[in-house]
């Protein structure tokens, strides 16, 4: 092994990165995107994947729609 | 079993009794593994005390064995937030954010499905919000696990009232 080639820690320790079959996936929603990174033996078992999240919109709690549905239920009780 | 982004129903009653939660409490992040035994949503009211990670049949008020094991340098707890700030956006939407994402657990292996925004301060770990994990499983082997925070906005804070 050359000290020159570049190295990836794995769950078998620092392997070569050359020696690994590298891939990378995508994964885009409305709410996230996923970003995940891969390197895989040549015996099929995966040594290492590094997994990237973006939350691109939090969560909402929203009031306004109930406000409006009741104003809307009280302006109907006045009509009647 | 599923998971739900919402706002949790308890900490709406929270913020309303002003006094559960400050800024100078500590707030963390803790992942829900892959196939949790129960589905979580708006009324997950608690993460549970600290103890109750990774131990303890999961409920509305503790995560228990559905929390991700500690792995790398991501403890069974979670990622610990920066601390929380509330801003009004938009003359509208108020907005609570927690700065810059906490680092990436390094060294782990892990299968998330979602996750659960709790207060470590208070005892049983109130929880804020649940977030489902979009294309999930999230799985890392030996490697780096990073959460991104939306920026701060009145579409995208990380948890808003409209």
């Amino acid at each position: 092994m050359s000290f020159e080639e570049p190295l990836i820690h794995t769950i078998r320790g620092n392997l070569p990165v050359s020696s690994l079959k590298h891939e990378f996936e995508w994964r885009v929603s409305d709410e996230m995107i996923v970003f995940i990174e891969k390197y895989t033996a040549e015996d099929g078992v995966v040594v290492r994947q590094d997994a990237h999240l973006y939350d691109k919109v939090g969560v909402e709690a929203r009031i306004f729609a109930q406000e409006q549905a009741q104003v809307s239920a009280r302006a109907e009780s006045h009509l009647q | 079993m599923t998971i739900t982004t919402a706002v949790c129903n308890q900490f709406k009653a929270d913020i309303l009794a002003m006094n559960v939660h400050a800024a100078g409490n500590t707030y963390k992040l803790a992942l829900i593994k892959s196939s949790a035994s129960r589905s979580y949503d708006a009324t997950q009211s608690n993460a549970g005390p600290s103890a109750g990670f990774g131990t303890g049949t999961p409920s509305a008020s503790l995560l228990g064995t559905d929390a991700v094991a500690a792995s790398g340098t991501y403890g069974v707890t979670g990622f610990t937030l920066n601390a929380p700030s509330a801003t009004l956006q938009s003359s509208t939407t108020g907005c609570l954010d927690f700065g810059a994402a906490p680092s990436a657990a390094t060294g782990t292996t892990i299968s998330a499905d979602g996750a659960i925004i709790y207060n470590a301060t208070e005892t049983n770990g109130k929880s804020l919000a649940v977030y489902a994990f979009a294309g999930s499983p999230i799985v890392s082997v030996g490697g780096s696990f990073t959460i991104t925070f939306p920026s701060v906005a009145a579409a995208t804070s990380l948890i808003r009232i409209a």
